[in-house]
């Protein structure tokens, strides 16, 4: 049983969320991808670590999300959806988990990577564009920016990923 | 009894999740309902000093610009003064009404659905919330909430901010509201169908509200059109300002807004 990297944890804390915070609805391609790379230190967590504490996490960080971009709840409530369902989503696409729970882009493999992080990304846009826009007229234009946010998120993630986990973390 | 608890504990962590979705949902609805009710927005001191620094370093990125920008608005302005002046001899109503407080953008959205903006005056500076807030070009939107260094604005561009104005040209009561489809449009609705709209007709502020002061230009009229059975037009404007650059702002506070508000009330009216 290898431990949770701590040290890991943070730097993906400091990469992940609080560069986000400044670069927050800023980090924009083609007026409509939207780059949430906060995602990456939810769907990072370690693997199987206490219920409580992944929900409360998915909670405060998308509460601090919400701070600086006045929808107080919103990222909170997808972020706790989102940190419930993960681990279910996780067990279905990996399954030598129980070995080593710390999660990184190299341990997925390219097709792995997408497959756990692409359909949890956009249920998450999908979610928090969904209630922000608050209506189904111009929902065609939400699906559009849903799916770009998705894609260039995803991006995001898997660049950060590559440049913060050397493959000799890998166990 | 026993069985029950038994089972809140099987299921513990969904329970837990629930009650942090109800939170949250509890945070987004009261968010949604009432003016400066929580500390979780941009207004916070926290916030809105790191906006302020990212704001800097873009500013100080595009200087340039920045100045071509404000020598014309100068410009403009210095122009708009001189037709004032030889235009009303005595300018007193107007001016003890009216306050003007200007403030500087720090953060800016205008490709979301509900757009805030954050400025860098704040309660210490004489803002409170449900204040207008113009740029040279006109309306820009309405204060929403207030720390002592910051607040943050709902701005027109928001499909919960409804703007009472009128046309300009024959003083008709309308009202622009958000499309959320382009930051360059909006929709005016409530143009009854006997008035001969034109395209280019100016939208201004009806100051009915008293939180705008009347007149000041929202858009021009950009399209429109009249189904059979509606009795309104469909009406599309284009918006005065540019949203996407916007630098400078001005608060707008109503000194006589109290006494007009709690007159009203008395009536039943709002």
């Amino acid at each position: 049983m290898v431990r949770i990297n701590y040290q890991q944890l943070v730097l993906y804390f400091l990469v992940y969320v609080v560069l986000q915070l400044p670069l927050l609805y800023k980090f924009v391609l083609f007026d409509s991808a939207f780059g949430f790379f906060y995602l990456g230190f939810l769907l990072l967590l370690p693997f199987g670590i206490n219920p409580f504490i992944r929900l409360t996490s998915g909670f405060f960080v998308g509460l601090l999300i919400d701070i600086f971009s006045n929808t107080p709840g919103l990222h909170a409530a997808a972020g706790t959806i989102l940190m419930f369902i993960r681990d279910y989503w996780l067990l279905v696409v990996k399954e030598d988990l129980e070995d080593d729970p710390n999660l990184s882009v190299f341990r997925f493999g390219m097709r792995g990577t997408f497959l756990y992080l692409f359909p949890l990304i956009f249920l998450h846009l999908l979610f928090i564009f969904g209630i922000e826009h608050g209506k189904f007229l111009g929902f065609g234009l939400v699906l559009k920016r849903v799916f770009l946010s998705s894609l260039f998120t995803f991006i995001c993630v898997v660049i950060f990923n590559f440049i913060m986990a050397g493959r000799k973390k890998r166990v | 009894m026993k069985g029950f608890l038994a089972f809140l504990y099987r299921y513990r962590v969904f329970f837990f999740f629930v009650f942090l979705e109800l939170i949250s949902f509890w945070l987004l609805v009261s968010y949604n309902n009432y003016y400066n009710a929580f500390f979780f927005n941009s207004s916070n001191q926290l916030a809105g000093s790191i906006q302020t620094t990212t704001q800097n370093t873009i500013d100080y990125v595009d200087l340039m610009k920045a100045n071509e920008e404000l020598a014309i608005e100068n410009a403009n302005l210095r122009k708009r003064i001189f037709n004032l002046e030889s235009a009303i001899p005595t300018h007193g109503q107007y001016e003890d009404q009216f306050e003007v407080i200007p403030a500087k953008v720090v953060n800016n959205n205008f490709r979301r659905s509900a757009n805030y903006i954050t400025i860098n005056k704040g309660a210490s500076h004489g803002i409170s919330p449900e204040m207008g807030v113009l740029s040279t070009q006109g309306a820009v939107g309405i204060v929403k909430s207030v720390s002592r260094n910051y607040a943050t604005i709902t701005s027109l561009l928001h499909q919960n901010l409804m703007v009472s104005s009128e046309l300009k040209s024959t003083g008709t009561l309308c009202t622009t509201q958000w499309d959320a489809i382009s930051p360059r449009e909006s929709k005016v609705r409530f143009i009854p169908r006997h008035i001969p709209l034109r395209e280019g007709d100016t939208v201004v502020t009806s100051g009915f509200n008293a939180i705008f002061p009347p007149g000041v230009v929202i858009g021009v009229i950009e399209s429109f059109s009249l189904s059979d059975e509606s009795a309104f037009y469909d009406a599309t404007l284009e918006l005065e300002n540019d949203f996407t650059s916007l630098r400078y702002v001005n608060v707008v506070a109503n000194k006589q807004k109290t006494e007009k508000d709690s007159l009203e009330a008395q009536y039943g009216q709002n």
